[in-house]
């Protein structure tokens, strides 16, 4: 929940969604569908959140100032699929920058498991719009580049390789250069790479803002496949809400000047389908929440 | 389909002559040359490319232009390899540290405007005429311009490979070996490439005022003997050699950089 107060729902222990305009916006209480986060199936989870970003205010330069993102707070479970969304400058990067350890956090504190962030690490996996592959190594070297990715007898890394080659579908493609492939499977190889390093949580920044239309939406399926699989908290910061609404369980929405949020619960069971009344209903009230305010 | 395989027999032709074009240029060069040669009829000024291929033979046979060759060769290599030593730690530390940056930063482009020529005289002095004013004068040349490639390399490292190494657990010494080193090295290479031929300008340079053996030093010792020709011949030598030197740098580059 992304709000200056938050509100604690005594039951559950999760945090309850702020009072959209819309009724359709509120989630009913009784109907969390059976994939959606269930902090009861995750015995620690109902106590220690996975990640807890508690009031933090990010100032670049000076702190005198007014901070680029401002008493923001927001508690993730495991198995969560979270996307912030909002137009640019609003401070969404800079929040998923900030958990990423790259930013400096001016005031307030992050926890990943109850560790404070103080820098990178790899419990926190990163996606990148512009892939960020390292184009001196092959397909396979790419993946096998996180220090937990790497550990193990040559055998278990290949087999870790052919494991997350195969769920992005490049099993093929393991000696090729990244200078061979197209964007999309560029993209794709960074999903493997991220997910084969086992991290605690998964942050993208705007990963598919670079491709077309089609291979996007390629992508998306793709990213719900191997989370489905794996199940790993993943933080996806995006722009484009009918996106936002067809990946995320809960949406934080932010708006520029960091002035209001909002949060929005999709309770829609997955696979999705991205033309379905339900999803469409939902991409209207976020479109709603996110640009009415402007 | 005729006309597809008409259009591309158009572009295969069109592709062999682009390929030629280089042969053909040259060529018209030898053949402009020795027209003006023998009208102006005078090889002391301008032997024809006839006469500089026999005394090119000449000076082959009797093993005094391969000495030269290989001594100028040596010379350069050597300077290069010392030259490359420090600009790459140097130019590396200063890539990645502000403080070296500034410590160094301004001397060098302070000393950097000097030429190599104007260092001949002061090498001579120093090191007297011989081996270690000539290393002196090549590894000097080749410095300054691959310890700001170096510099730049290592400085334009781009972040986001260092954020995607972070995030996968990667940092230390096993990022810059892993990452940035891997990240700098096209750029570095080029540097390398670029300090080699100023290297091989340098050496010409010291060899032409301070050197008895050398193609700097056929040059200027024909030009005492007026034997024009022979000093054509190491002047073209230089040429033939610099353009084989660049041509195999590349070729390093490209295989050693075949990932791009």
């Amino acid at each position: 929940m992304l709000r200056h107060r938050e509100r604690k729902s005594a039951t559950t222990g999760a945090f309850v969604e702020v009072t959209a305009s819309s009724d359709t916006a509120k989630h009913p209480s009784g109907a969390r569908n059976a994939r959606g986060p269930a902090p009861a199936a995750h015995a620690h989870a109902a106590d220690e959140p996975l990640v807890a970003v508690d009031d933090i205010s990010i100032w670049y330069g000076d702190p005198r100032g007014e901070p680029v993102l401002g008493h923001v707070s927001l508690i993730a479970r495991e198995g969560e699929f979270i996307c912030l969304v909002g137009p640019s400058g609003c401070g969404k990067s800079t929040l998923l920058k900030a958990i990423a350890g790259f930013t400096p956090v001016g005031h307030g504190s992050i926890r990943v498991r109850g560790a404070e962030v103080r820098g990178p690490g790899s419990d926190r996996g990163m996606v990148f719009q512009e892939f960020a592959l390292f184009p001196w190594l092959t397909v396979q070297e790419n993946v096998l580049f996180g220090d937990k990715a790497s550990a193990g007898s040559a055998q278990q890394r290949y087999d870790r390789a052919s494991h997350y080659l195969d769920l992005v579908g490049l099993t093929r493609f393991r000696d090729h250069h990244p200078s061979q492939l197209s964007g999309g499977m560029r993209q794709r190889v960074a999903l493997a790479r991220a997910w084969a390093n086992q991290p605690t949580v998964l942050l993208m920044d705007e990963p598919f803002g670079a491709l077309d239309a089609r291979t996007r939406q390629e992508l998306q399926e793709t990213l719900l496949r191997i989370f489905e699989e794996e199940r790993t908290l993943c933080f996806f910061v995006t722009h484009d809400t009918s996106e936002a609404a067809y990946l995320a369980d809960r949406i934080f929405i932010m708006h520029a000047h960091g002035a209001r949020r909002e949060e929005l619960r999709i309770d829609v069971p997955r696979p999705r389908d991205r033309h379905s009344d339900a999803v469409q209903e939902q991409v209207r009230n976020l479109d709603r929440l996110a640009w009415e305010a402007q | 389909m005729p006309q597809r395989n008409e259009r591309s027999a158009g572009r295969v032709w069109r592709r062999t002559a682009m390929r030629l074009l280089p042969l053909a240029s040259v060529l018209a060069m030898v053949f402009a040359w020795s027209a003006a040669a023998r009208i102006m009829h005078n090889p002391q000024v301008l032997p024809g490319p006839a006469a500089i291929g026999l005394s090119a033979l000449q000076l082959l046979r009797d093993g005094s232009l391969l000495d030269d060759v290989s001594a100028s060769l040596t010379r350069v290599i050597e300077g290069w390899l010392l030259a490359l030593l420090v600009a790459i730690p140097l130019g590396g530390a200063m890539g990645r540290s502000e403080s070296m940056r500034r410590i160094f930063g301004t001397l060098i482009e302070l000393i950097r405007p000097i030429p190599p020529i104007a260092m001949v005289p002061i090498a001579i002095l120093w090191f007297g005429i011989g081996w270690a004013s000539q290393l002196f004068i090549v590894c000097y040349g080749a410095f300054f311009p691959m310890v700001i490639g170096v510099y730049d390399a290592f400085r334009n490292v781009d972040e986001l490979y260092e954020h995607a190494a972070r995030s996968l657990g990667c940092h230390g010494v096993a990022l810059f070996r892993r990452v940035v080193v891997m990240a700098a090295l096209p750029s570095v290479i080029s540097a390398m490439r670029i300090g080699l031929g100023l290297a091989f300008v340098s050496l010409v340079a010291a060899e032409l005022i301070a050197a008895s053996t050398g193609l700097g030093a056929l040059i200027a010792n024909s030009r005492v003997t007026f034997q024009t020709d022979d000093m054509l011949v190491g002047m073209i030598a230089i040429g033939v050699i610099g353009f084989l030197l660049s041509w195999l740098m590349l070729r390093v580059e490209r295989y050693v950089l075949r990932w791009r």
